[in-house]
């Protein structure tokens, strides 16, 4: 990792038809850190974080990995490089019980053979001790997600993306659909995986939520990268004012990352 | 127990025994399209593919193939038409319903082109026909053929990858996806599935009717998804079982049953299925749109 960064990615860009998605947009992500990425709708949020996941990819630009160049062309890639996303809409299957979602796609199997055979006690036993570990108020691995609360599917999305002890996280607007109580819960458990080590990019619109408990913010606007800003030196007011009014027009981006980064 | 009230031949095991396999044709196309209802898709062209494959292997028989050729024939074009329908939905993402619509007219035409009105026959003394008019034990072949397929089939969706995959696509196929189960791939299999499952019913039917001709699978799609839904399959996709398939199957063949009982005419039975159908449908539908109401996300 020459570069310090366990993500670097590099003059990103991103057409959806006439749309410009994203126009040659850098992030870097440290390890260990929380970063958040904020801005208005349509700034490219998700489409950056879903190019990251392998769920679209770019028209061009690079990623590096731990300071190795990757390429990712599906979720399959994405998660080969460690790297797991938590949808905004879940991406959950509401008609699978808990465990069935923690696992699939990667379920645990007995024998080899052609027809693979499922080790649903293997499954089941490991999503209940997951959600011990992440003290996750759910009865049973074996519930249903569709009769479970938002907050709980919050969870239970987090809990699928942890279960594979996947280094890097991006989590898309997760406390967006939840009340106070679920949010701080979900926060604090986001904080948790911090510490533990994982490398953590929160997509919100809630900028407090960010600032509570992140490391740095970057923020976008119509597709481009307006700066990145440390989070212990800013304070709302100047995150807002970035996301609202960009950074300024003829400013480099380096220049203005600076001068942001040191409020 | 009502049948049973109003005509006590109804109850009898005879009777139960042959209404077993009265089910075991529909029952066995009704095992493929159960796959297909949970993955969240439909195909249309089973009937018209029972009717091609019967008519290509009668045909054989009649000129002298011996069996094991001609039922490698039929599997082999029922193989070839799921690839073929699993290739336009899984691949290039058409609408289900539209393109099998359309398979089902090419593979009648083909039928009807090859046959044309003429019946083909199974020479009396081909062995072919014990697939029909054989027992094991107390049973008809078909059931047999039936219920050994449905508990294959039935396991390999609950104990497998292959069986998760498919509830997982028919729940939400985009979360499906992005978990990195290949859909397009699943699609695929799903029709070749019911192409199989078609192949193996055109055997048992034209084995039991003696000849081949291209009318031979007509409904058969419409009296599989009756009994699907009779059997309390979901028709949105994600939740069902092979199992409620086979149930739904013995309740279409006691329904004909019963209304042959009560002497109405065999195109009663028809109507009778398209009413429970149609309503079966509506009541799912409302169901889902109360809940979705409630929960957006429930779709």
């Amino acid at each position: 990792m020459e570069s310090g960064y366990i993500v670097e990615m590099k003059g990103i860009s991103k057409r959806f038809g006439s749309v410009q998605a994203l126009n040659q947009v850098d992030l870097e992500l440290r390890e260990g850190e929380i970063l958040g990425l904020v801005g208005d709708n349509a700034a490219g949020k998700s489409t950056l974080m879903k190019i990251l996941s392998g769920a679209h990819s770019a028209d061009s630009g690079k990623i590096s990995i731990a300071g190795q160049e990757v390429s990712i062309r599906d979720p399959r890639d994405a998660r080969r490089c460690g790297i797991e996303m938590i949808y905004q809409d879940l991406a959950l299957c509401n008609n699978l019980d808990v465990a069935r979602n923690i696992f699939l796609g990667r379920e645990y199997t007995r024998g080899v053979s052609l027809l693979r055979i499922l080790d649903k006690k293997k499954m089941y036993a490991e999503s209940a001790a997951l959600l011990k570990r992440l003290k996750i108020n759910i009865s049973s691995p074996r519930l249903k997600v569709e009769r479970m609360s938002g907050g709980q599917r919050q969870m239970v999305a987090a809990a699928k993306a942890i279960a594979f002890e996947a280094k890097i996280l991006l989590m898309d607007e997760p406390t967006a659909a939840l009340g106070v109580r679920e949010a701080n819960t979900l926060l604090r458990l986001i904080k948790d995986l911090r510490d533990e080590g994982h490398s953590i990019v929160l997509i919100t619109q809630r900028v407090p939520d960010i600032l509570a408990i992140g490391d740095r913010v970057m923020v976008l606007k119509g597709g481009q990268r307006q700066g990145i800003l440390d989070v212990s030196r800013v304070g709302l007011d100047d995150v807002v004012e970035l996301i609202v009014r960009g950074r300024a027009g003829t400013e480099s981006e380096e220049d203005t990352v600076d001068y942001l980064s040191f409020g | 127990m009502f049948m049973g009230i109003l005509n006590p031949r109804f109850l009898t095991t005879r009777n139960l025994v042959n209404v077993l396999r009265q089910s075991s044709i529909n029952g066995i196309v009704t095992v493929g399209v159960c796959w297909m209802m949970i993955s969240g898709s439909f195909d249309l062209s089973v009937g018209a593919l029972v009717s091609l494959i019967s008519v290509t292997m009668v045909s054989m028989l009649e000129g002298g193939s011996n069996i094991a050729t001609t039922c490698l024939v039929g599997l082999m074009i029922g193989l070839m038409a799921g690839i073929f329908n699993g290739l336009l939905v899984g691949r290039l993402k058409s609408n289900p319903m539209l393109t099998t619509l359309g398979t089902m007219t090419i593979f009648q035409g083909i039928a009807l082109l090859t046959a044309g009105g003429y019946y083909y026959r199974i020479p009396r003394e081909s062995p072919f026909l014990l697939i029909a008019d054989g027992f094991m034990g107390p049973f008809a072949v078909p059931s047999v053929i039936f219920l050994v397929l449905a508990l294959i089939m039935h396991l390999i969706l609950s104990e497998t990858t292959v069986g998760a995959s498919v509830y997982a696509i028919g729940g939400n196929e985009e979360a499906a996806k992005l978990a990195g189960v290949r859909v397009s791939f699943y699609r695929i299999l799903m029709y070749i599935a019911t192409g199989v499952t078609s192949a193996i019913a055109a055997m048992v039917v034209s084995a039991r009717a003696g000849s081949g001709h291209y009318f031979v699978g007509l409904h058969y799609e419409f009296h599989a998804i009756t009994a699907a839904v009779m059997g309390g399959n979901y028709i949105f996709g994600g939740k069902g079982s092979v199992a409620r398939g086979v149930w739904g199957a013995i309740l279409v063949a006691l329904l004909n049953n019963s209304l042959t009982l009560l002497g109405f005419e065999p195109e009663t039975q028809l109507i009778a299925q398209g009413i429970i159908t149609a309503g079966l449908v509506a009541i799912q539908t409302l169901g889902r749109e109360r809940r979705v109401s409630t929960d957006p996300t429930l779709v």
